[in-house]
């Protein structure tokens, strides 16, 4: 109703023209939402100023390099507004309307709640502004001409947010949300087609693609005597820690730290019944994990 | 003339004679293997008593002073000719040996984390112990990234 009354109006109107239950942007909520979502860890290189970017990701379009996302208004998204930070994370879309690769993960992303973007839009506007010209990306030739990403959207993206399915238990739900749309652990866990989808009925099953092999973290099936418990999992997001008492390193330690260390003991516990419902690996694998 | 005698001699001197046999680079391998499992099973220990799954948080600052009483013992385990060229079955990669100086920054990272650690959990702060358990834990996580094959 609100946005009928805006649709005459002026622009000072703009405000009124949200829904009436959007939230203000929490840039502490939007910390933790960032840390878990991985938002610095591609958009940063090493040694570098947060998200400034620069980052190296080679994936077999080619090598992209993160770019800045610092509220610098020339470099960055200092001139961004929120409507167009919400086309890029939800609709894959650039300011402009160009498609945008998805080495962003605007394919898990777009899952993203109305509240929670608005938490990481207020989040971005506390980085420092960092006045660095982004590294153009290096990609092959047939992944150059972006009109190749519209045929790639008909198979790899369908558009958000989040959607709990019928009937599904609210706890699950909530974690299918932190797993799949915010934290993608199937970025770097699922491995993907050749021209990079998702490949279905592999969900976590490992790659060894870059920046780092990522292991297969499907559960054990019932009964077999590697089979983690939920405690572990939880123990697992709380601290890095296996059950075996070793950590993990690099960028999952990275992830733990800055992102499932930080959530509400609620959302790691959901993290972890999502995490164990996802399909079992198979019995006969070798693997002894 | 005198010199391949004198350098017979000095050598036999120096050769003191192994009383239970020299250690085999397999031995040495034994040896850090459990070092580190002994480090793990603390590891776990703490853990179980952090989340809360184990009511005995006195017990933390025990665990956390034997971890820091052995940090120090780390770089001394990995001496020459006990990489996987040697030992096949050793986790340890060749960029210990190769790495000296990376490795023993990580190695003194851990040493550094444990001590502070101990200085915590002597105190029975139990939140400040969880945080600093976890800067112990992720510096273990941190070297084996670089030094150690992954066991997946």
């Amino acid at each position: 109703m609100l946005g009928v009354v805006a649709l005459g109006g002026s622009p000072s109107d703009a405000a009124a023209a949200q829904p009436a239950s959007a939230v203000a942007g929490d840039p502490e909520a939007g910390a933790v939402l960032a840390g878990l979502a991985g938002c610095l860890a591609c958009h940063t290189e090493e040694g570098g100023a947060p998200g400034a970017g620069g980052y190296a990701l080679p994936t077999q379009w080619g090598t992209f390099h993160g770019p800045n996302i610092t509220p610098d208004p020339e470099h960055g998204l200092g001139a961004w507004t929120f409507e167009d930070f919400e086309r890029a994370m939800r609709h894959g879309r650039d300011p402009d309307g160009r498609f945008l690769y998805p080495a962003f993960p605007y394919p898990s992303y777009t899952g993203i709640s109305d509240d929670d973007l608005r938490h990481l839009w207020a989040w971005l506007q506390f980085l420092d502004p960092v006045a660095q010209p982004d590294t153009p990306h290096d990609l092959n030739p047939g992944a150059r001409a972006r009109s190749v990403l519209g045929l790639w959207r008909m198979v790899g993206f369908r558009r958000g947010p989040f959607e709990p399915a019928r009937g599904e238990d609210p706890v699950l739900a909530r974690g299918r949300y932190l797993g799949e749309a915010v934290a993608h652990c199937g970025g770097c866990h699922t491995p993907r087609s050749g021209i990079g989808v998702p490949r279905r009925g592999a969900e976590l099953a490992g790659t060894d693609a870059p920046p780092e092999p990522s292991p297969d973290i499907r559960p054990h099936p019932a009964g077999d005597p590697h089979a983690w418990s939920h405690d572990d999992r939880v123990t697992l997001l709380a601290y890095g820690m296996t059950p075996e008492g070793d950590f993990v390193g690099g960028e999952m330690m990275r992830l733990v730290e800055e992102g499932t260390r930080r959530l509400s003991d609620a959302d790691r516990e959901a993290l972890a019944r999502w995490w164990h419902s996802v399909p079992p690996r198979p019995a006969s694998s070798a693997d002894d994990r | 003339m005198h010199r391949p005698i004198a350098s017979v001699l000095i050598a036999a001197t120096l050769a003191t004679p192994a009383v239970a046999g020299d250690p085999t680079p397999t031995d040495l391998v034994d040896y850090r293997e459990t070092y580190f499992e002994g480090l793990s099973k603390h590891m776990k220990a703490i853990g179980m008593v952090v989340k809360g799954k184990v009511a005995r948080p006195a017990d933390l600052a025990g665990h956390a002073q034997a971890i820091a009483a052995v940090s120090d013992h780390l770089t001394g385990l990995f001496p020459a000719g006990t990489g996987p060229d040697a030992v096949p079955t050793t986790e340890a990669l060749p960029a210990v040996w190769t790495d000296p100086d990376g490795f023993k920054a990580k190695a003194a990272a851990f040493s550094e984390k444990a001590k502070a650690f101990a200085a915590i959990a002597a105190k029975g702060d139990l939140e400040a112990s969880k945080a600093a358990f976890f800067a112990v834990g992720k510096a273990c996580g941190d070297c084996h990234d670089t030094f150690r094959k992954d066991d997946h």
